[in-house]
């Protein structure tokens, strides 16, 4: 008896899944998802304004900057068209991405990511970037506390982070309170 | 015979459904890089887990080996408050029967995962090795003659998450990691504060559970964070007991179910980042309890008149004191390469008491209350674990220092003098001991991804211990991606677990006036080093040694829907036992008895060979209907089946057999179960419902297994979020109060269907019924 309630769940389920839709996410392209939004929230930086370049110093994300900047372009496609989804923002600028090796290659930039791999050299990172007004994001333990100025963190398998704005306006970047309105915490202070 | 009938019907349903499920599936587009940052906060990532790996977190559909989470909210939604309970709520082949009238062990329950015993499963605290328990199970709960970790020591609003290594992992973390490894994450940087309470009763109105918890966390000005755990239980006793016969108007007089306890847990948890690549961290754990069950209940006779006209219900009552400290800092030193140094000291007190009891040999002056003695295990672990990332390639390796340390102490006098108290016999000056040893162990760990979705996975480790000497594993995984839905896996390793200090060191024994004789004659369980134990045939404990295999294959055509197949095979060399009672059945052992002056002898000894294999298979959904509501469905089966490859009885004269194959043969509740695990959200309404099949199972009483039937269990819990700090919840556990059978075959005054114990205390999901409950939490 037991196992026909089994089998008529077994059916239920397959039936169910026709109605669904996305149940959890690829933990990178959510971070370079949420990278990708952060820039709508910064001003100040007096690069090129039109498109938004995000430098990654060392690519752990694979391809998926590649998907997000096809995913941008075709609903930029849509946002013409008129034909925008509702949990889509209507605001969205266009994107680039760029590997970057050295802290010669800083210029034009918007955002840099920090990977774990450069926390050796981070304090000389964020020296270089602090003069370019260039907003620094990782995921790295520690990288607030070292001076950089957003930092994500999983906490429930949900995306949070950290918005050092002390460090940011030593940049002379000024940060949207949509994004400080939505950080788990705010760095004010003297460091 | 794996797979019986209804399992392979129930396969076939699955793989068509899958089948089907491929043509239905979502595509899995990449709307995630258009959406707002709101709605990207409300998304959730894919499960990962650290334990099986040097080499960081992984995607547990991506893993060589199989792993299992359970999540913060999945502790909070189960209404239960000892993490013995929630794995035993969501682990199919994760077994911890609810045992009474077994002196210590109803205190410090046994558990076994894939039916091995309580100290051949590692358990780390966020991936440092825990201490065990000092109580070693002696009595005739699972794990008889093991010391496993004490796993209710634990404030479940600390825990971030449990992550479940389903395989022998000796060659990464050392002794005891045979049946699998349990790592338990604290909570860290980013958790809200809450306090919550909780309470209910039983459905027969007895069992009531009050229980308050608080979770508090001190954001640090950076990443640093310190958080603070604390609860409080208070749990009244269940009475399931039959009647006993031998009163004049047989009722039931001794306690038969839950103990009567107090729990009180605090944990610290905290991590402060320094500016120069380092970060201090630190942890702390302290559980106090005090729990009290009965023995049997004492009917009048000519010792006891003076002091029990009526008879008496002698009470055990152990004081158990746990503490588990880590300190330690990590950082990274260069690219990719970081490092970790740790020390850990973990030390667990139990000790025994006895209350409305007497001395029978010292008549009306005999005391009723009675200090017992107890145990001490104390452990300090020192670790240095290095990784590096050379572009596919991940190395780990470190160094491992452990210091261990036994003690026995001995009770007051009135509680060992002759028999002892009565219901527990105080451990003697004989008894008393103390031990220690240390151990040094060197490891590697190597991972290589390949750009097309293979993984090979590499370990060795070598240890030496200063008392039984070295072992030395290897560990070989792979696992290969056919396409992009799925991943094959497999593993082979050796593994071993150290004899424990207290199967070395633990004796208890008793000196009472032999009436044959009329001399003073001693009995109980000896030492294997004692001149009696080594006269019969005891040596030296060795370790146990353990080969596995495991393949496995990872189905998951999308991101809803996930399927895990993975057979096991272990074979375990050299199992230690508790031997039976030598009381002198051939001549010879007679002589050797009579020479020591000694009644009766049980110590412990390696001779037991066995094997293990079995199956999990484990179908993961999520569903989405629509923007307010979701639904994860969890369906996983479980089987093992243990068979002996040895038996070394050579020594024993041939005598000591029966109830040690039958205790590893028949020694765990069930050998396959049936769980479906159900949530089901819309707006603000958060329902589990789960169900558990558990196959029949059997308890041996004297040398006799006995059969129990097949059970299904319920629970359920509705949850209501009033608003964004408040929420309600209602549920209870075996909600439709089901109970094992009672005894087939067998009906005498202890165990019998209508007998003092009228069921198994074996039972996979206890013996006390229906457990209602309501919970509160608010959000500070």
């Amino acid at each position: 008896m037991i196992f026909l309630k089994f089998r008529s769940a077994l059916f239920l389920l397959t039936l169910l899944w026709s109605t669904m839709s996305c149940a959890y996410e690829n933990t990178d392209k959510l971070k370079v998802a949420f990278m990708m939004n952060v820039s709508d929230f910064v001003s100040g930086n007096e690069n090129n304004q039109k498109k938004v370049t995000i430098a990654l110093l060392n690519n752990p994300f694979g391809d998926i900057p590649k998907q997000a900047v096809a995913a941008r372009k075709a609903a930029a496609a849509k946002k013409r068209m008129g034909n925008i989804a509702k949990n889509e923002s209507a605001k969205k600028q266009p994107i680039t991405f760029r590997l970057i090796h050295s802290l010669e290659d800083l210029g034009g930039l918007q955002i840099l990511y920090i990977p774990k791999t450069n926390l050796k050299n981070l304090h000389k990172i964020l020296k270089a970037t602090r003069k370019k007004n260039i907003l620094t994001i990782s995921d790295s333990l520690g990288f607030a506390e070292a001076g950089g100025m957003v930092r994500m963190y999983l906490v429930d398998r949900h995306i949070h982070f950290i918005v050092n704005l002390h460090a940011a306006r030593e940049s002379g970047l000024t940060i949207n309170s949509g994004l400080l309105r939505l950080a788990f915490k705010i760095i004010e202070g003297e460091k | 015979m794996i797979f019986q009938r209804p399992p392979i019907k129930i396969l076939l349903l699955l793989c068509c459904s899958l089948t089907f499920s491929i043509t239905v599936a979502a595509d899995e587009d990449d709307s995630i890089f258009n959406q707002s940052l709101e709605s990207l906060m409300q998304l959730e990532t894919e499960l990962k887990a650290e334990v099986g790996s040097r080499s960081g977190e992984k995607k547990l559909l991506d893993a060589t080996t199989p792993v299992d989470v359970i999540t913060s909210e999945q502790i909070e939604r189960s209404g239960l408050n000892g993490l013995t309970d929630v794995l035993r709520y969501y682990i199919a082949g994760f077994n911890a029967p609810e045992p009474s009238l077994n002196d210590g062990s109803d205190h410090v329950r046994a558990f076994s995962l894939r039916g091995m015993e309580p100290d051949q499963v590692l358990v780390l605290l966020n991936g440092k090795r825990m201490h065990t328990s000092a109580l070693l199970h002696v009595n005739g709960s699972i794990g008889r003659g093991s010391s496993g970790v004490d796993l209710d020591t634990i404030a479940l609003s600390s825990i971030d998450h449990v992550e479940i290594l389903r395989d022998g992992a000796a060659a990464q973390y050392g002794s005891d990691a045979i049946a699998g490894v349990i790592n338990i994450i604290l909570k860290g940087m980013g958790r809200k504060s809450y306090v919550a309470t909780n309470g209910g009763l039983r459905k027969e109105g007895d069992g009531a559970v009050v229980h308050g918890e608080a979770f508090l966390t001190i954001p640090m000005q950076y990443d640093g964070f310190i958080n603070v755990s604390m609860s409080a239980e208070r749990q009244q006793q269940t009475q399931r007991s039959g009647k006993d016969a031998r009163l004049a108007v047989p009722r039931p007089v001794t306690h038969f179910g839950l103990p009567d306890s107090s729990n009180y847990r605090a944990v610290i948890n905290a991590e402060v980042p320094l500016r120069n690549n380092m970060t201090p961290y630190f942890s702390a754990l302290f559980n106090k309890r005090d729990s009290k069950a009965s023995a049997f209940y004492r009917t009048p006779n000519a010792s006891n008149l003076a002091v029990y006209p009526n008879g008496f219900l002698p009470v055990i009552h152990p004081k158990i004191t746990d503490y588990n400290l880590i300190a330690g800092a990590k950082g990274s030193l260069g690219d990719d390469f970081s490092w970790d140094l740790s020390q850990t000291l973990g030390s667990n007190d139990y000790h025994f008491y006895v209350e409305n009891s007497m001395n029978y040999a010292l008549g009306a002056a005999s005391p009723t209350s009675f200090d017992n003695g107890g145990s001490r295990f104390i452990q300090y672990t020192t670790n240095l674990d290095v990784h590096r990332q050379f572009s596919q390639w991940n190395i780990a390796g470190g160094l491992e220092y452990r210091v261990e340390d036994y003690r026995l102490s001995s009770g007051e006098p009135a509680s060992y003098t002759a028999s002892g108290s009565q219901g527990l016999a105080g451990f003697s000056p004989l008894d008393a001991t103390q031990g220690d040893r240390n151990s040094q162990a060197i490891y590697a760990d190597v991972n290589f991804h390949s750009g097309n979705g293979t993984t090979f996975e590499g370990a060795v480790r070598s240890e030496r211990y200063s008392d039984f000497g070295s072992s030395h594993n290897i560990k070989l995984a792979a696992a290969t991606r056919l396409g992009s839905d799925w991943l094959l896996r497999s593993s082979a390793s050796t593994g071993f677990r150290a004899p424990s200090l207290s199967q070395i060191h633990y004796s208890n024994t008793s000196t009472f006036l032999d009436t044959t004789t009329s001399q003073f004659v001693t009995a109980g369980t000896f030492r294997p080093d004692h001149p009696v134990s080594i006269a019969l045939g005891a040596k030296p404990l060795k370790a146990e040694n353990s080969r596995h295999l495991a393949i496995g294959t990872v189905y998951e055509p999308n991101n809803q829907l996930s399927l895990m197949v993975d057979y096991f095979y272990t074979r375990v060399n050299n199992r230690i036992v508790l031997s039976d009672l030598f009381s002198g059945a051939t001549p010879a052992q007679a002589a050797i008895l009579a020479a020591y002056n000694v009644k009766s002898v049980s110590f412990f000894t390696n001779n037991i060979s066995s094997a293990k294999q079995g199956v999990d298979i484990r179908l993961n959904a999520e569903v989405i209907p629509h923007d307010q509501a979701k639904l994860n469905l969890s369906l996983w089966y479980h089987y093992s089946r243990t068979w002996i490859t040895g038996f070394d009885d050579r020594s024993f004269g041939g005598i000591n057999s029966v109830k040690q194959l039958d205790r590893v043969l028949h020694g765990q509740p069930t050998n396959s179960t049936w769980k479906l695990l159900t949530n089901y959200r819309y707006g603000k309404l958060n329902t589990a419902l789960n169900f558990s099949h558990y196959s029949g199972f059997h308890q041996v009483v004297g040398s006799t297994p006995y059969d129990f039937n097949p059970m299904l269990v319920t629970d359920l819990d509705v949850e209501y979020k009033i608003n964004n700090s408040l929420k309600v919840a209602v549920g209870g556990n075996n909600i439709f109060n089901i109970y094992p059978s009672r005894w087939r075959g067998i009906s005498n005054t202890f165990f019998g269907a209508d007998s003092i114990i009228p069921t198994s205390y074996y039972s996979p999901s206890g013996i006390s019924g229906a457990y209602y409950y309501l919970r509160v939490s608010v959000k500070l």
